[in-house]
């Protein structure tokens, strides 16, 4: 989770993982839950989970003080190069922008 | 005096958020109306409820109250973050707790809110602090447009073990009552509301009628589903089924409205609401509009519910028994299945 998500998510209290042993690029790895808060925990790359950090779920705060240094499954990626090409994760600039005007918006309207 | 009130405030996560001194956001878009603000001191609330997160009974490490973390913030920087951020707020209600100084410095805040922001102020009030209609008419003045009342137990039993000499505390079932009848009083008929908590032991035909009690007084009354708080002498205690918070729901609407009367509701032998006194196209009606789901609470200038309390009975991920929205049509044959559902 980067900071922007563990942002709007707010202070973790919870990350359930489906534990399972594989999971497809986009698939639900679980779902991350604050109190105001929930969401699915969607898997960047399909791959093999051969690692869960454990204190990171014992404690999902860890998230919000430390975003890039608490990771929360270690994967073991099918075909790295092809999912990091792929049209969710890239998108082009227009969607960017577009992405961006409405989180603003949304944003705006939030007061 | 360390961080206490009147200069410092303890808000819930949601007013955090909305205030934004938390970072995040409401599940499903909600927006928080009012900001709950709770009066703070060391040490903490002298009453022993047995329910309660603030009670001195409680044990130590435990920190959140009605399930979430409420921050200690400066009030003068909770009015400015009000105005800078809570373009969507209209209320603000500041609740006592049972320590000597709560009477003074609520008015003491209340005054500040009513001179540095546009809120309408609602006061939570401790009655056991309160003697005679003075410290009413203060309130009255210091700005207070609307009180509640947290009697919170349905039934003087109930109160009693969970309030009063059950748990050694310092809570009376009459003054309370008394108090209650003294406020509308003074700040008029619906605009005082009573605080009850679903879930505390009492069937639903006793809820509804306390429900009815607090009507005729010239109340209104404003619904919680019991949640266990961890560390509390309830911490125990099953929370209420959905269904069973569900179909009080839908008696306090009827009730609060004039739609139909407790005379011609029905209950079976568990005290479970069978019958809601009112012909099938007009509860049909009621249950499809999803207003009478929606929180229970103080209005905001547009007549609805302003205290909307978002996720403050439930976890988000769980079914929701508060909506703090119009429930949408999925919301609303979700809620149909619930309220028939008697296996509680």
């Amino acid at each position: 989770m980067d900071s922007f998500l563990s942002e709007n998510a707010g202070y973790l209290n919870y990350i359930l993982l489906d534990r399972k042993r594989t999971v497809r690029r986009g698939g639900s790895l679980g779902s991350f839950e604050s109190a105001k808060f929930v969401s699915k925990l969607h898997s960047p790359v399909g791959g093999r989970i051969i690692g869960v950090n454990e204190p990171v779920l014992k404690d999902p705060r860890r998230i919000n003080r430390d975003p890039y240094g608490s990771w929360i499954v270690e994967l073991q990626a099918t075909d790295l190069e092809k999912d990091l090409m792929s049209p969710e994760l890239l998108g082009d600039a227009g969607d960017l922008r577009r992405w961006i005007k409405e989180e603003l918006r949304r944003a705006e309207s939030d007061g | 005096m360390g961080e206490s009130s009147p200069e410092f405030v303890r808000t819930s996560t949601a007013a955090a958020m909305t205030l934004k001194h938390y970072p995040g956001r409401f599940h499903r878009g909600a927006k928080l109306k009012a900001l709950n603000l709770l009066l703070t001191y060391d040490p903490g609330c002298y009453a022993r409820c047995a329910y309660c997160g603030l009670s001195a009974s409680r044990k130590p490490e435990e920190d959140s109250f009605i399930r979430v973390d409420w921050p200690t913030i400066r009030t003068d920087e909770v009015i400015e973050r009000a105005n800078r951020h809570g373009r969507g707020l209209d209320r603000v209600c500041i609740s006592m707790i049972t320590h000597p100084r709560a009477l003074e410095d609520l008015n003491v805040v209340a005054r500040r809110f009513r001179d540095g922001t546009r809120l309408s102020i609602s006061a939570l009030i401790g009655p056991t602090l309160i003697k005679g209609k003075g410290p009413l008419l203060a309130m009255k003045e210091a700005g207070v447009e609307r009180v509640g009342i947290a009697v919170d137990a349905a039934t003087v039993e109930l109160f009693e073990k969970h309030r009063g000499k059950g748990v050694r505390g310092p809570h009376k079932w009459a003054r309370y009552w008394k108090v209650l009848e003294d406020a509308v009083g003074i700040f008029g008929r619906g605009m005082v509301g009573v605080h009850l908590i679903v879930g505390l032991g009492e069937t639903e035909r006793q809820m509804v009628e306390t429900i009815r009690k607090a009507r005729d007084l010239g109340a209104c009354t404003h619904l919680f589903s019991f949640y266990p708080e961890e560390g509390s002498a309830l911490e125990r205690l099953a929370r209420p089924a959905v269904g069973h918070y569900h179909r009080v729901q839908l008696a306090r609407w009827i009730i609060d409205n004039d739609l139909g009367s407790l005379k011609k509701m029905r209950f079976n032998r568990k005290g479970q609401i069978t019958d809601f006194g009112v012909d099938r196209k007009t509860l049909d009606g009621i249950i499809d509009r999803g207003e009478a789901f929606m929180t229970s609470g103080c209005p905001g200038k547009d007549g609805k519910v302003s205290c909307n309390r978002p996720y403050g009975n439930e976890r988000p991920s769980e079914k929701l028994r508060n909506y703090p929205f119009l429930p949408n049509a999925g919301d609303v044959r979700e809620i149909k299945k619930r309220l028939w559902d008697y296996s509680d």
